[in-house]
């Protein structure tokens, strides 16, 4: 498992590289994928510092326990509004990895755009607090 | 859980995406690009015979059970696992791959994919001929 600080860092470059290929409408499947990796490895940034990671299912990577741990640890905790869990689950499953539905457009990223910038920013506002701070 | 066709063309893409990512150094997208375009592949053949994958575990799991004795044979499975696993650390876990294991990783990639493709276009010419696709 990653440590807070790989988890943040990985989390700014992909949300970085996310907001690039929003603005240069680029492929949308993989600014897709970008902007889940940035807001898991933020959660995970606040998940490792109160020692909480997600297991992943065999065979598989770590989603479904990252948003239960997210409830327990997380909103539970008072750290964050339970909105945000249900915004990070909206974002899991509008997420077509198997592309159903066909491939991802740009009307469909700037619906998930919109579903996760509210999310990153309450994310980002948390681990600045000096309770998260590494 | 798509077509055929939105399977390949995906895949087709995506491995235009990985290359492009190689030149602009944007080392998670190479990672995620590659490992998509040869899963999609994957799923395309799958499309031709009526199956979808739901998760990854039964992705790799109708892969051993299915497609590598008809189709894509073991040597496809060992790249698929290491492309799987590659990205699995890369992307969601505690490494930074260098340079090196990179460049092996989109040749794995470029590997795989052409294999793929070229047993897809088999298949498809067959069964437009009229043959069964498991001959």
């Amino acid at each position: 498992m990653a440590d807070a600080s790989v988890h943040r860092r990985k989390a700014e470059l992909c949300w970085a590289l996310a907001e690039r290929f929003y603005t240069e409408k680029r492929h949308e499947f993989l600014c897709m994928n970008l902007m889940m990796y940035a807001v898991g490895h933020w959660i995970e940034t606040a998940l490792a510092v109160l020692e909480k990671h997600p297991s992943a299912p065999p065979r598989g990577v770590p989603h479904g326990d990252r948003e239960t741990q997210m409830r327990k640890h997380l909103v539970g905790g008072k750290w964050l509004e339970g909105e945000a869990a249900d915004r990070y689950a909206e974002m899991v499953a509008r997420r077509h990895t198997f592309a159903e539905g066909g491939i991802q457009d740009r009307p469909f990223i700037e619906r998930y755009m919109e579903l996760a910038r509210p999310l990153v920013s309450q994310l980002q506002a948390l681990l600045r607090t000096p309770q998260f701070q590494g | 859980m798509a077509d055929l066709e939105t399977h390949h063309e995906l895949s087709r893409q995506l491995l235009t995406e990985m290359r492009r990512a190689q030149e602009d150094g944007h080392w998670p997208v190479v990672v995620d690009a590659g490992f998509y375009a040869v899963f999609h592949a994957m799923e395309a053949l799958n499309a031709v015979e009526c199956r979808d994958a739901y998760s990854f575990a039964d992705a790799v799991d109708i892969l051993e059970r299915m497609l590598a004795p008809r189709y894509l044979g073991e040597a496809f499975v060992k790249d698929y696992e290491y492309l799987f696993y590659f990205r699995r650390g890369a992307l969601y876990g505690a490494h930074f791959p260098s340079a090196e294991q990179l460049a092996r990783y989109i040749a794995v990639s470029e590997r795989a994919y052409a294999h793929a493709a070229t047993v897809l276009e088999g298949q498809l010419a067959h069964t437009e001929k009229g043959g069964p696709r498991n001959a």
